[in-house]
């Protein structure tokens, strides 16, 4: 009867063992065999705005404008705040500065047009600093 | 660079160090007490120096010196105040908790298997860092963002409270994470994605290493081994503590307020184990919003165990102290909340009178239930294996042991009731406010349930002894 017992709880353990091994390990051969089901870094996207910062205020608050349709694609403007921080990034007009953020690296005409935006620098790849008179 | 890394985390780790070493009593294996300590250390070190460098911030300047200066000198402070303190009790083996009482044959194995969980988890880790340095969503929308704005925005650094924000970057949110990453990129000088990684491991690897030594003091070695495996096995929370969520610093300061309370409960005159209880406590409401329902869950907690204990002058001694030890960082949390943050979009976004109307909406209970059970099935799949694992070894609870235990299960009671009802009454709409948020929530707590569980199974040594007695007793 010892011995049942011995090997009954022997059978608990090394099952236990197994088991979370077998999970431990399948994560790690995983991130191995498939490191590409990871999302792509940031720090990719980020590097477009490297440039951008050079030339915004230290501090303040800049406009946001871009092609994605409302909360499209919202990672593109959360991507831009963390990459101007401590530049307050809001998605609204009222403001002297706007950035511009177009999947096409020529936003079309009208945008500007409709919204009285005037291209004070185009940086290319969608991405430009317009103005715009408040009154 | 490396030097001032050094220097930066020198203050947190010998001031959390101090406390424990001055406060925690000295036990059994020896290992097991010098890694607890070790661990409770890191996480009461980011805590403190958190509070210290917000406040810093908030009253005197955001320079570098001062920084430097202020800490110096809060650490000699604790130094002098603890050096006369008595180093802990050395109990007796009959004293400390349930010990192993039969040499284990399990022990070499399940320490074995723990190292190699261990190495593939690290593994992991790092190829999971080295391919997202910035961290996932949370992590870069929310904490390393709040960062950027300490460490860059200079003297404008209360920017990062702006009603200009988008809501999604939660400017309510507490500071613990992000005031620790700023406060060493001000000691490096610059921003390093770095450090957000250096954080997350150390949390990370840290809250496995106090549910293994602690479950390793208080029941035996191989118990903790296996609740050390159970830790790693489980892919969600390894990758969101690589991903820099907050939930796995929130998981921790959970498990160490637990494990200090439950030591409490075998040195009952130590007062000073509730006192660090409360600021462990107190740290996970600096670390996230949930920290506050688990501070007044934990609290709730003692209080019922105090209102039904025998000795009631005890426990109400160990409350006032749990209470003193929370104080000084909820007094920083009331500040924050009331004078910087924001208020929390669940508040901002319905009144009063719309969510208790949603109490009685019982469709919204129903699809909670459902998803709380769907989520738990697919991000715990060990919960099956954690099911029949009693079948075989069984639930052993000691007379001495009811108080912790009653603690622990109330604890885990509340903070499931707590985020149950918090969905019921969201302003979101509840299918996506749980698809979005319940697994994290549930694996801030899965430290915490692991320790609780493995408090009330029988260990290996216990069972197989009890095994050979009912033998002998037959023969």
């Amino acid at each position: 009867m010892g011995k049942k017992i011995s090997f009954r709880i022997t059978l608990a353990i090394v099952s236990m063992i197994i088991c979370t091994l077998f999970l431990n390990l399948s994560m790690l051969l995983g991130m191995l065999a498939f490191p590409e089901q990871l999302r792509k870094d940031i720090s990719e996207y980020e590097k477009k705005y490297e440039k951008l910062r050079e030339v915004l205020p230290v501090n303040g608050v800049v406009g946001y404008i871009s092609d994605d349709q409302k909360d499209e694609n919202a990672g593109r403007y959360y991507i831009a705040q963390y990459a101007l921080a401590p530049i307050i990034v809001t998605r609204s007009l009222d403001h002297k500065i706007i950035i511009g953020n177009f999947r096409t690296s020529s936003p079309k005409s009208e945008i500007c047009e409709k919204y009285g935006l005037v291209t004070v620098k185009d940086f290319g790849n969608g991405l430009i600093i317009f103005s715009r008179d408040i009154k | 660079m490396i030097a001032l890394l050094c220097l930066s985390l020198i203050a947190p780790l010998a001031g959390g160090y101090l406390l424990p070493r001055s406060i925690v009593p000295t036990q059994k294996p020896a290992s097991a007490d010098q890694l607890l300590k070790a661990s409770l250390a890191i996480g009461l070190g980011f805590g403190l120096t958190s509070c210290l460098y917000f406040l810093v911030l908030l009253f005197i300047d955001s320079s570098k010196d001062t920084l430097i200066l202020i800490e110096a000198v809060f650490c000699f402070i604790l130094a002098f105040l603890l050096k006369s303190k008595k180093t802990g009790e050395h109990p007796s083996g009959a004293e400390i908790c349930e010990k192993a009482v039969v040499q284990s044959k399990y022990e070499r194995i399940l320490s074995i298997a723990f190292y190699v969980s261990l190495a593939c988890t690290f593994t992991t880790f790092v190829l999971i860092a080295v391919r997202l340095p910035n961290g996932e969503w949370d992590a870069w929308a929310i904490w390393n963002l709040r960062a950027r704005f300490i460490f860059r925005g200079g003297e404008h650094w209360t920017n990062v409270f702006s009603s200009l924000l988008s809501p999604s970057t939660h400017p309510d949110y507490p500071f613990l994470v992000s005031a620790t990453i700023a406060r060493i990129w001000k000691y490096l000088g610059q921003e390093t994605q770095f450090v957000p990684v250096i954080l997350a491991t150390l949390f990370t690897f840290a809250t496995a290493g106090i549910i293994y030594s602690a479950v390793a003091i208080m029941r035996s070695k191989s118990q903790g081994c296996l609740a050390g495996l159970f830790l790693f096995s489980n892919v969600d929370f390894i990758y969101l503590g690589t991903c820099q969520y907050a939930d796995v610093p929130l998981g921790f300061f959970f498990l160490a307020s637990l494990v200090l309370v439950s030591f409490q409960d075998t040195f009952s005159k130590n007062y000073g184990l509730s006192f660090l209880a409360g600021a462990m406590a107190g740290f996970a409401g600096w670390t996230k919003n949930e920290g506050l329902l688990f501070l007044g869950s934990l609290f709730l907690a003692r209080l019922l165990v105090t209102f039904f204990s025998s000795d009631r002058r005890t426990h109400m001694k160990q409350l006032l102290y749990f209470t003193l030890g929370s104080i000084p960082v909820l007094a920083i949390i009331l500040y924050f909340k009331i004078n910087l943050a924001p208020q929390s979009d669940l508040v901002q976004r319905q009144g009063l009178t719309q969510a208790i109307d949603k109490l009685w909406q019982l469709s919204r209970y129903v699809e909670i239930i459902k998803t709380f059970g769907n989520v738990t099935i697919s991000v715990f799949p060990q919960l099956i294996l954690l099911l029949i694992y009693p079948l075989f070894l069984g639930i052993k609870i000691t007379a001495r042991d009811r108080i912790k235990v009653t603690t622990l299960v109330l604890v885990m009671f509340f903070m499931i009731f707590g985020y149950f009802m918090v969905y019921v009454i969201t302003p979101y709409d509840v299918s996506w406010h749980l698809r979005s948020s319940l697994s994290r929530l549930l694996l801030q707590l899965w430290p915490s349930f692991l320790f609780v569980y493995f408090m009330l199974i029988s260990t290996p040594e216990k069972a197989l002894l009890a095994g050979q007695i009912r033998t002998q007793n037959a023969e």
